[in-house]
């Protein structure tokens, strides 16, 4: 693996994991009593750069290594689901996370009346912020087991 | 325009369902896909960025009057049915 794949490898998971951070960040300030909106328009959008950063390093690396040479090994290796159920969700489940940062985020930039008296409107953007947590957190749990299968 | 935002998501979150159920079980879409944008992971990337702009730019023109908070939980209940969903045809096609 030439240095630039593993720095994509590795910058993949950390811009991620960064991502998870800031949105994971926002869900207290949006449920609390006093959300503030401009915190929060700022993990948002943090929070999509490190997506796309993630989305572009992922797709580097995938492209141009993961199918030629990690894939053959799972699927001969001892754990042969973990590309063919794993991988293959995590990869497609990741395309959704852009889209729902992006939703969050002009969400916050189009807010005009006080957030905090709009409950409705709270919990739905909460719910969202979880939900991109949650899809996160299982694509990186998947990610854990594929390079496991892949020694 | 934040409603053009969120249904153009969910329209996008739905098409890479299909598009990816779709290729799976049609091998000539995915060729097609992967001829046209080297990889059909990238493929699946463009068109869905595609379909997401065109959508937004529609709704931005209809203008649809649907209450913000319903739509953003329409969409984190589609994405959720949309993973299981691709999840679960993973694990059907791996097995079968």
């Amino acid at each position: 693996m030439t240095p630039i794949l593993k720095l994509a490898l590795i910058g993949h998971v950390f811009a991620g994991l960064v991502a998870l951070i800031f949105y994971y960040a926002m869900i207290p300030n949006l449920i609390g009593k006093n959300p503030q909106l401009n915190f929060l328009k700022r993990l948002s959008l943090f929070g999509l750069v490190s997506l796309l950063v993630s989305w572009i390093l992922a797709g580097y690396y995938y492209v141009t290594y993961y199918g030629q040479n990690v894939k053959p090994l799972i699927k001969s290796g001892q754990l042969p689901w973990a590309h063919s159920i794993l991988m293959e969700t995590k990869e497609h489940i990741f395309l959704f996370l852009p889209f729902l940062g992006l939703v969050l985020l002009a969400s916050l930039l189009s807010i005009k009346s006080d957030i905090t008296r709009d409950d409705n409107l709270r919990k739905a953007l909460a719910s969202l912020a979880f939900l991109i947590v949650a899809l996160g957190t299982a694509v990186t749990i998947f990610g854990v087991v594929i390079s496991g299968a892949a020694k | 325009m934040i409603n053009a935002t969120v249904l153009s998501a969910i329209l996008t979150i739905i098409y890479i369902t299909v598009i990816t159920v779709a290729g799976e079980l049609y091998p000539p879409l995915k060729e097609f896909l992967a001829k046209n944008f080297s990889h059909h992971w990238i493929g699946k990337s463009i068109t869905a960025i595609l379909v997401f702009v065109v959508f937004a730019g529609l709704l931005l023109v209809l203008k649809p009057k649907i209450k913000t908070a319903f739509l953003l939980n329409l969409l984190s209940a589609i994405s959720i049915v949309s993973a299981l969903i691709l999840f679960s045809f993973f694990a059907w096609e791996s097995f079968r």
